[in-house]
């Protein structure tokens, strides 16, 4: 199972909050509990929980509403919400379902029972917050894919009006690492340097693996910013050293390109076009270093 | 009157038949008017115009929708009268008889007894009768006419009774069914309370063998949940024991004013936990004893004071009793008025008429809000009707409620209970302290008077038949006092102090009642003797003397918890500090997240700073949380929290009272 998942346990009355949370104490669990719909909303925003179980007729807000509020919101809607209720009619099970729930327990609940379900939707959850990693992040290096990288981006160049720059970053001579001391090495060298350049980032950077030895990061920071930022992390690449199979230790450094979001560039590829430009500008220079502009280079 | 009373049953009817004669009378005497009229003949003209309008408008008053009796009759009873007339003076005697069956069914039709009579009457007599007499034509036409009018009002009234005696059939049809259904729930109710004593029984008796804290704790939640399921079963046993007239009042003399006591004393925590303030009123001169049902007395105050509380979130609650017919105090028959006031949400107008109703709570309070089915006013409602009485409300939404029992025929009783009063009034301001009365002689019966007056008290009493128990209970335990019966200690001759290692124990020796002459005992070691019978009060304030006790205000309104004045009591700078820094910040997150584990660092937080400075009020506060977190009590947890809060608070404010 995942690290201690949350739980949210919302009834207007206390004693039903009891049962439930003793039922499901047996499991290795962090239980929080609401009472009323408001509460719970309140309590989502500040806190991310992992699973709902939701009373249906509770004063001010009922269940119903409670779970639509949830699916409107785009943090809360993928949260699993079971509804625990003393309404067993046909009309509300499918109300239930149609505003989005997962499960539905009619009280009296049997705890086994209550226990079994809320363990199958963790294990789904765990499931599909694994699927969605592996479809999102490269298995190597554990920083995001191609796809996500790009679906990140352009969201991310579609909302700044300004500040974007992107870096183009490439491994130098990747091709001789591989030749000289093999593949496994050579995915040794990718992770570390993928690490070192993560470790230097800021957190709302969006950094990805988008070709072989190629990564690329957009960053919300000025022009200024981003070449210190661009130096740093090829400096801290540069100074660090690598160990080979065979016990060697080896040096390897990376080139950076940078482009900046300007008027005329309207869309991420063209963007990118800059920093690869300026990337390859960089290799034409001598590799290891960081090119900004057109006029650096002159 | 029977015609207008029935009427009543059967609008649809009234209406149609009402309309057919106005009808009737418009189509065949406006001819006749006009034609009376014109030949000169004034009276008859313009009195048949006036039955022509007077029929007009009730026609046109029962397509409006509104039905007026009078004109009904308005126009029936002149077109009797005009038949009369016109009768005996163009056809003589014969016109008489040949009006008769007019008249005969309009007799019928008010009677409303056999219609059929007075319509077959008027065919067989008229037709022939009429065609025959042919000489003065408009003077058959118009007793045709009229007859005919009275005819067509036969036949519908006919059918309205027809309708009526079909619709009495259904609603005493309806009425059974309902008394049937009531029974049954009668019925069925006793069937669920029996499963139901075995839960709230033994969860009670579980309780009290060795059980962890946590089996304590879920003890507790059946046996609550039990105790819900069952008053809410005898609401709805009493609801159709009521509509099955099956409940029957049983009244007794009641001291009033411990009924009323008693109440404010059951109410007076649950107030102070909501700082709701209770007044009892009771005006001088409503006598002390009457004849009540006290239990249903009790269950209309439990409902009405227990709605108060509900719904009431700050202010007070006031509870006033007087007599309406205090100018005449030497009557027997006392008018009763009961007014519960409270300051809480009240109720909306348009919603004030349906508090009563079975089933029903107010609109918006959603049921869930404030819990409960509706039952409790309707019962109350109705156990107040059946002690021939009302009960009536005011109203201000957002002000408060109150809620006036009219009780109009109390009778007086005498006053040999007053004695009780006073007993109940002083055992319920004794609290002992906690201590075991040891009792000798289980079978004698004014002992088991005294364990009686006793057994509400919280002493401990424990019953032996003979020394021998009593010596061994002694080794356990050790008595504060000894109650023993004279007889046995009579055929012990050992000393009884010694021989129970009881030196400094009072010892109440019990005579028998045939021995009035204490002489022999005398000489034994006794404290105190009881001649029976017991007298309650004086052997009270005998024990009074031996035992240590407190006495209580019964209705202190004490509303600062005891407890954070000693937790300010415990402030402490350097605490303070490292409270603000680690324990506050857990606090805010555990009351943000609801989350227990959040609730559990704060618990431990707490406990460390507390053990720190040996601050025993914070200690005990954050076991409770702890408590509270273990079992999952949120209300508990809710508690503390807010004391802790109340603590800071009194901390903050009075940053300079340095007390530690």
């Amino acid at each position: 199972m995942m690290k201690q998942a949350k739980i949210l346990i919302v009834d207007d009355d206390a004693q039903n909050i009891k049962v439930a949370a003793s039922a499901l104490d047996c499991l290795d669990l962090s239980i929080g509990f609401a009472k009323s719909g408001l509460e719970a909303l309140a309590r989502l925003k500040q806190t991310e929980f992992d699973l709902i179980l939701l009373d249906v007729m509770m004063p001010g807000m009922d269940g119903f509403e409670v779970c639509l509020k949830l699916k409107e919101n785009s943090l809360t809607d993928k949260i699993p919400v079971l509804f625990l209720t003393a309404k067993t009619d046909d009309n509300s099970i499918e109300k239930a379902y149609e505003v989005g729930a997962h499960d539905y327990i009619s009280k009296p609940f049997r705890p086994r029972e209550l226990i079994a379900r809320v363990k199958s939707q963790l294990n789904q959850l765990e499931l599909l917050r694994n699927l969605e990693y592996m479809a999102t992040r490269d298995s190597l290096t554990g920083i995001y894919n191609r796809r996500m990288f790009f679906q990140l981006g352009e969201s991310l160049f579609a909302e700044s009006a300004l500040q974007l720059v992107v870096l183009m970053i490439d491994i130098d001579f990747f091709k001789r690492i591989n030749d000289a001391y093999g593949h496994q090495v050579g995915d040794q060298v990718l992770k570390a340097i993928s690490e070192t350049i993560e470790s230097s980032l800021p957190a709302n950077a969006i950094f990805g693996r988008i070709g072989g030895e190629e990564f690329a990061i957009l960053l919300q920071v000025s022009e200024g910013e981003a070449m210190q930022l661009a130096e740093t992390m090829r400096e801290r690449v540069a100074g660090f050293s690598m160990d080979s199979a065979t016990g060697d230790s080896f040096n390897c450094t990376i080139s950076i390109g940078l482009g900046v979001k300007k008027d005329y560039l309207v869309s991420l590829d063209m963007l990118l076009k800059v920093a690869d430009d300026m990337l390859y500008q960089a290799k034409k220079q001598g590799r290891n270093r960081t090119i900004l502009r057109q006029q650096d280079c002159s | 009157m029977t015609f207008l009373q029935s009427a009543e049953f059967s609008s649809d009817f009234r209406i149609i038949a009402n309309l057919g004669c106005a009808f009737a009378a418009l189509l065949l005497l406006t001819p006749f008017a006009i034609n009376n009229l014109i030949q000169g003949r004034l009276f008859l003209g313009f009195t048949s115009f006036g039955i022509v309008i007077v029929s007009g408008l009730n026609a046109w008053s029962i397509i409006n929708g509104k039905f007026r009796p009078f004109l009904f009759f308005l126009v029936l009873v002149p077109c009797i009268i005009i038949t009369l007339i016109l009768a005996t003076q163009k056809l003589g005697i014969i016109g008489i008889v040949w009006s008769y069956p007019a008249v005969l069914a309009f007799y019928f039709m008010l009677s409303e007894r056999q219609a059929w009579v007075g319509n077959s009457a008027l065919l067989l007599i008229i037709i022939p009768l009429g065609w025959s007499v042919l000489e003065d034509a408009v003077a058959v036409r118009v007793v045709i006419s009229l007859s005919l009018v009275s005819v067509f009002s036969a036949i519908f009234i006919r059918v309205i009774s027809y309708q009526q005696n079909r619709l009495l059939e259904e609603k005493r049809r309806a009425e059974a069914a309902n008394r049937a259904k009531s029974e049954f729930i009668a019925n069925m109710s006793h069937e669920i309370r029996t499963p139901l004593n075995a839960v709230i029984g033994f969860s009670e008796l579980l309780e009290q063998t060795e059980v962890t804290a946590k089996q304590k704790s879920y003890l507790q939640s059946i046996n609550l949940g039990g105790k819900t399921l069952l008053s809410l079963i005898n609401d709805i046993l009493d609801l159709s024991k009521i509509e099955a007239d099956k409940l029957t009042l049983e009244p007794r003399p009641v001291l009033v004013r411990q009924v009323f006591e008693d109440i404010c004393h059951i109410f007076g925590p649950r107030a102070r936990d909501k700082n709701i303030e209770i007044r009892l009123e009771f005006a001088q001169d409503v006598p002390s004893c009457l004849m009540l049902d006290e239990t249903r007395i009790r269950q209309i105050l439990f409902n009405i004071i227990g709605n108060a509380i509900k719904f009431t979130h700050h202010g007070h609650i006031k509870i006033s009793i007087w007599r309406k017919n205090n100018n005449d105090v030497s009557a027997a028959v006392t008018q009763l008025r009961i007014d519960i006031e409270d300051t809480g949400i009240g109720i909306a107008k348009d919603q004030q008429h349906t508090v009563f109703a079975s089933f029903e709570q107010q609109e918006g309070q959603n049921n869930r809000q404030y819990g409960g089915t509706g039952l409790g006013l309707s019962i109350c409602n109705k156990l107040v009707q059946m002690m021939d009485g009302e009960i009536t409300l005011v109203s201000v939404p957002g002000q408060g409620t109150t809620f006036s029992i009219h009780l109009n025929h109390v009778f007086e009783c005498q006053h040999d209970m007053e004695e009780k009063t006073k007993l109940h009034q002083l055992m319920n301001r004794i609290q002992f302290e906690p201590a075991t009365v040891l009792i000798v002689g289980g079978l004698n019966r004014n002992l088991r008077q005294v364990v009686g007056i006793l057994q509400h008290t919280s002493l401990k009493l424990i019953e032996v038949n003979n020394i021998e128990q009593a010596q061994n209970v002694c080794l356990l335990e050790k008595p504060a006092l000894l109650l023993i019966d004279m007889n046995i200690l009579e055929a012990d001759n050992s000393d009884i102090k010694t021989s129970l290692k009881l030196i400094d124990t009072p010892i109440f020796a019990l005579l028998d009642s045939k021995e009035p002459e204490p002489q022999a005992i005398e000489l034994r070691d006794c404290d105190e003797m009881l001649n029976p019978p017991i007298a309650p009060q004086p052997f009270i304030k005998q024990i009074l003397l031996h035992l240590p006790h407190q006495m209580v205000d019964v209705f202190s309104n004490d509303n600062t918890p005891k407890q954070s004045f000693e937790l300010s009591m415990e402030k402490n700078d350097q605490a303070m500090q490292e409270i603000n820094q680690v324990v506050i910040p857990l606090w805010h997150k555990a009351e943000k997240t609801g989350i227990f584990d959040d609730a559990m660092a704060f618990s431990h937080a707490l406990n460390d700073i507390a053990k720190k400075y040996q601050m025993s009020g914070m200690l005990v506060l954050s076991e409770r949380v702890k408590q509270a977190v273990n079992n999952f009590e949120i209300t508990e947890l809710e508690k503390v929290f807010s004391e802790f809060n109340q603590i800071i608070q009194h901390w903050k404010n009075n940053p300079d009272d340095e007390t530690s």
